[in-house]
Parts: C-alpha cells; structure tokens; sequence
C-alpha cells in the first residue's frame, strides 16, 4: 500500500473551501448557545414554575441521545412533520427547497445551548448566593449583579469546560455531513470516493481537525489569560 | 425614623418572626439578642428584603411605607437604599478590589459619578482604617480587613440604618477587636445601627439599647445597663447565665 502524496495535496487545495462552512457552524452555535445556555442555567437554578422542568428535560433529551441520531430525526422527520403542517396551514414553504445547512445550524445551536446549560449552571453553583445577596443590598438590580458579580467569577470555573465543548463542537460538526451539507469531511468524502483514496482522504481530515482544535484551544487560552491579568484567583 | 410592624415569617410549617414590631430611631446602636435560632437574623434578613416576609408593614419616619410581603422591585430598591447590611461572612465581592467593593453601589446602582464615588469610598476606607488596601483583592486582606471592608461598603451610601448580621462571628477571636473598635467609632459617630451579635461587652459598653428575642418575638426591650443588671424576664436571665459564665453570682 502506498500513500498517494499527490492526491493529498490535491485534496488539501479542494477541502479549504470547507473550512469556513465548519467555523461557521461552530461559531453560530456558539453564538447562539452562549447567551441561551446561560439562560437556560439561571431558569433552572431560580426553579421557575413549569419552565424549569420543560428545559430540564429539553436538555436531557439533548445530551442523553446520540447526535446521529438527532440529526437523522431533525434531518429526516422535521421537514416532513413542516410540511404537512404547512400545506395545513396553507404556507406555501416547500421545506425540501430549505437549505440543509439551516437544519445543521438549528440542531448544533440547540445541541450546544444543551451542552453550555449544563457548564453554567455548574459554575454558577460555584458562586457563592452571598455574592448575590451583598450586590443586592448594594442596590444593584439582580440583572447588574449578575452582569458585574456572578459572571465574572462564574467565569474561572466555566472556561475550562467552555473550551472541552468548543472543541466537541467542533469535531462534532463533522457529522452535518449525513445532513448533506458539504463540510470539509463532506468534500473529502467525495473527493476520496472518486480515486478510492479513502486512507489519504481521511489522513487528511485528521490534519486539519487536529489544526483547528489547536486553533479554538489557542483562542480560549488567550481569552483566559487576559481574564486572569492582575487578578489572583479567589482564595475560599 | 423607620418603624417595622406586624412582620411575620416562616419557613416551611416553622414560624421564625410572629408578628414582630420594632421602632428604630435616629442614632440608636439596637443590639439584637437572643438564644440561635429565635429569628434575629432572619428579622434583619427581612427587613432588607433578603427574606419575604409574609406580613408587615416597613414604615419611614419621613413618609412612605411598603408592605413587606407585596412590595414591588422598585419599592424593594427604594427601601434597600436607606439600608447597609453587613454580613456575618463580609460576602466581599472577590472579583473587585477593597475600592472597588465600595464603589460598586454608588456607581452602578446610585449613579454617582466615579471620581466621586472613588472620593467616598477612599474617605469610607480611610474610616475603617484600610486607607493603604484600596487596591487589594479580599483574598488579599486578612478576615478582620475583609469585615471592615464589608462595613465600609455599607456606610459609604450614607444609609438611614446599618443592619449588621454577627459581624464577628465568622472571625478568628484576636480579629474580633478592630472590627468592634470600628462599630463602636460608628456609634461614636452617631451612626444608627441595628446589630446580631454575641459580643456581650460591645452590647454592654457600645449598644443604647438591647432588644431581646425568643422564639420569634421581642420578649425584652430596654437599655444595657438595665438588661444586664437586672432583665425582668426569665429566658433573659438563662440566656445571660449561659453566655457570662459569672453573671448573677454577685450582687452589689
């Protein structure tokens, strides 16, 4: 057996117009997850009547099940269950026009909300409720002291699990691929189909997811050590 | 100057404060006695909104009044500006430096400008003695600096009342001493104060008035020198035999 050098190189050149399609779903899910998830963590830990449950069980249903298997549902039942609800309706949206990618960024920002859920509210358990308490004889609003307390030093206990989910994240978006939008393991896949180059192929994949978990790494470490300047982490 | 009447509160089946009314005047240091678990806390903690109460009535001497169990978020922050309240672990914001813990009130929830707020933060610091460790992280600052921080940040508003919840209870014992040569500069000073504490000889010496509590209600009210020489209820007498472990041996 023999690596085919020249088909590597060929299918780097053909795989870099994916990589924007990769970054963007990770961004968007991540700029969607990060505000809702730490909604979602305060909802739950102030145990609003009926919401609380409701989204306790959203996010179980999220985490508790294979991604594969969610995107088959979303990918697969969703635009069937639209589309009778449309013709219904009498909207006249075919679902089947709808761009897959929408579906993936729907699924992966709710997937990612679940996921981001779950580190809030286990770093908000680490703020003591006194911070609260005290920001509130101060006269701050429970929205200002959230905004100027609790999450900066929520914040130190989240980073390191923020960044283990970006990074999930990312490898995880490899799988919108079975919702036919073509990411970069989707270009490789077909690239690979054409010559049998599969070992290459996924050689390559490898490489690059490898390069970008370096790179989200790198942004979260740089993110971090500008939080920590000048500031000694809280004793008790 | 603020009235409280008729409060109530219970957790769960337990009622803590039965029907509890107190009058705070101008200038009183009020210490709060009483065996754990009569509701001296608790009726602090109501008082500034930390606990709904489920009835009672907060009334100020200049108008105005608010139902403790109704009032909205906007009367709640209304009320909570005539108060400062110290906690019995400081609860020092760890991610602000000793200044800034101070600031934070004025700036963000009085708007007063910050050069300003600074002005008066350092002028509060420089009450509690902590001048030179404005810019120090409480984790920076030993137990009884983090405590005078504490009282600081809630006299730099200037507020009608300091509530103070065992301000020394959660410190090491030879810690004690400047966070009450602090309380007592305050009432010095003519702060009004309204005090949980166990510290017998800053109640003797420093308090114009002892209110005494059992089992949710005020049983005692009256001044130190007549509390401690000679309270008139039984539960008072058992409860100083069992903190002043010489109290009624002599008389005089």
């Amino acid at each position: 057996m023999s690596f085919d050098l020249d088909f590597f190189a060929r299918a780097a050149r053909a795989v870099l117009p994916g990589i924007p399609l990769t970054l963007l779903v990770v961004a968007f899910s991540l700029a969607v997850a990060l505000p809702l998830g730490f909604l979602t963590a305060v909802a739950r830990a102030k145990r609003v009547r009926a919401l609380s449950p409701a989204l306790a069980f959203l996010v179980s249903l999220m985490r508790g099940t294979p991604m594969i298997v969610q995107i088959y549902v979303i990918y697969n039942a969703l635009p069937l269950m639209l589309s009778a609800f449309f013709r219904k309706a009498g909207i006249g949206v075919n679902v089947f026009d709808v761009d897959p990618l929408l579906y993936a960024l729907f699924l992966f920002s709710l997937n990612t909300t679940a996921t981001l859920s779950e580190v809030f509210r286990s770093a908000l358990s680490t703020v003591g409720a006194g911070q609260m308490e005290a920001a509130l004889t101060c006269g701050l609003s429970e929205a200002q002291a959230y905004v100027r307390i609790v999450v900066p030093q929520m914040m130190r206990a989240a980073s390191a699990p923020l960044c283990n989910a970006a990074v999930e994240l990312l490898k995880n978006s490899s799988l919108v691929f079975y919702m036919g939008v073509r990411d970069l393991m989707g270009i490789i896949k077909t690239e690979a189909g054409i010559g049998y180059n599969y070992f290459e192929g996924y050689a390559l994949a490898l490489v690059i997811y490898l390069i970008l978990c370096f790179g989200v790494q790198g942004i979260f470490r740089l993110v971090e050590r500008r939080a920590k300047r000048g500031r000694a982490a809280q004793a008790a | 100057m603020l009235r409280i009447s008729h409060l109530s509160k219970s957790f769960g089946s337990n009622q803590v404060i039965k029907d509890l009314s107190i009058d705070i005047r101008q200038g009183d240091v009020t210490v709060l006695l009483g065996p754990s678990g009569c509701g001296k806390t608790t009726l602090l903690r109501c008082i500034d909104f930390l606990e709904r109460a489920e009835s009672g009535t907060l009334s100020f001497a200049d108008g105005g009044a608010v139902e403790f169990a109704t009032a909205a978020k906007k009367e709640i922050a209304r009320c909570r500006r005539r108060f400062g309240f110290v906690f019995q672990n400081h609860n020092l914001f760890s991610n602000k430096t000793a200044l800034e813990n101070v600031t934070e009130g004025l700036i963000v929830a009085r708007r007063i400008p910050k050069p300003e707020a600074v002005a008066i933060g350092r002028e509060a610091l420089a009450r509690v003695g902590l001048a030179n460790r404005e810019d120090y992280y409480p984790n920076q600052l030993s137990g009884g600096q983090q405590q005078r921080v504490g009282i600081a940040r809630a006299i730099a508003a200037k507020p009608d009342v300091i509530l103070l919840d065992e301000p020394t209870s959660a410190l090491d014992p030879e810690l004690t001493g400047e966070v009450l040569d602090v309380m007592k500069a305050l009432a010095e000073d003519g702060v009004t104060m309204l005090a949980v504490t166990h510290e017998m000889t800053f109640a003797q010496d420093v308090a114009k008035r002892i209110v005494f509590m059992d089992g949710g209600v005020i049983i005692e009210d009256s001044t130190p020198r007549a509390f401690f020489a000679k309270p008139r209820e039984e539960r008072a007498r058992q409860f100083l035999k069992r903190l002043l472990p010489n109290y009624g041996e002599y008389t005089i």
